[in-house]
């Protein structure tokens, strides 16, 4: 086989990464003979290699500490948005709901709480007779909507009022 | 700083344009009752032509044969301010509207007869909503008062 200088290059590099076979070896050995330039070539190469395994490998940091770094940096970026904006707008807001509260106490009347609801929207808060032994029913007909207020004698019929 | 201030003024601005919008719900109209007495019974079984609109859902509700208007009347109350209605026969309805949450209107109902006090209750409705109050007998039937509130 005729080797010329560009496959002399690769097969040095194989070379060094011990792809060669044996024959192949013996045929760059060959021609690196008559190249001395190549041969020192290989000869630098072979020494890059050697030094970079040399040098130390910096251990990766664990995984979890890596994610950490980055939300750390993420956090670090976002701080000035998450720290002004809301606590404005909280500002404002929480002016309109002591606004209201006070106004809401300024006009509105004070009102017992509901004692009696039909469960349906309408109160009936407070329901009295004066009729002894009455009993006075509440409810609502859906039918309708109307509420309903209905006072019974003790005994279903009693004499006119 | 000064962006601060800005919000606490669109606070207040929002909160009394609120406010104005209650006050105005709550302070700026009277109401009006509208009462109809109806006797209820069974010995006869015509109904009143007057009361045809509310006929069919007083059968409907009580059952009774006929439905014949006793009395009845009608107040333009100031809210917080208290009125009475004459029911005829001696019977009257004293009245007494507030304003109450969300628009509604809280109604203090009081059916007198005589010296004797018949139902006596608060209500909280709308305007357009309509209270029966019921039960009293008379002439061997019954006395109803239909009251809306408009």
């Amino acid at each position: 086989m005729n080797m010329n200088r560009k496959q002399a290059m690769r097969w040095i590099s194989r070379s060094i990464d011990g792809d060669l076979a044996a024959d192949q070896e013996k045929q760059l050995a060959a021609y690196l003979a008559k190249h001395p330039d190549l041969l020192a070539m290989r000869d630098d190469w072979t020494s890059y290699g050697d030094s970079l395994r040399s040098e130390p490998v910096a251990n990766p940091p664990p995984a979890a500490a890596a994610w950490n770094d980055v939300r750390r940096e993420i956090r670090r970026t976002d701080t000035p948005r998450e720290a002004t904006i809301p606590w404005r707008a909280t500002v404002g807001w929480a002016t309109a709901l002591v606004v209201v509260m006070l106004g809401w106490a300024r006009f509105m009347p004070t009102s017992p709480v509901s004692a009696i609801s039909d469960g349906d929207g309408s109160d009936v808060e407070m329901v009295d007779t004066d009729l002894s032994d009455a009993t006075v029913m509440v409810y609502k007909d859906t039918a309708t909507d109307w509420v309903i207020i209905w006072v019974e004698g003790p005994h279903g019929n009693p004499s006119d009022l | 700083m000064t962006r601060t201030l800005h919000s606490i003024r669109q606070g207040a601005a929002i909160g009394m344009l609120l406010i104005g919008v209650a006050a105005i719900d709550v302070h700026a109209d009277k109401v009006t009752i509208d009462a109809t007495v109806i006797l209820a019974s069974n010995t006869d079984g015509q109904t009143d032509s007057r009361l045809s609109a509310i006929a069919p859902k007083l059968k409907k509700i009580f059952g009774f044969r006929s439905y014949t208007r006793f009395g009845g009347g009608s107040a333009t109350i100031g809210l917080a301010g208290h009125g009475t209605v004459k029911l005829g026969g001696g019977g009257r309805l004293a009245i007494k509207p507030e304003p109450a949450k969300a628009g509604k209107i809280r109604l203090g109902l009081q059916w007198d007869r005589g010296d004797a006090t018949l139902i006596k209750t608060t209500v909280v409705k709308r305007r357009g909503e309509t209270i029966i109050l019921g039960g009293a007998p008379h002439n061997g039937g019954k006395l109803i008062i239909h009251i809306v509130l408009r």
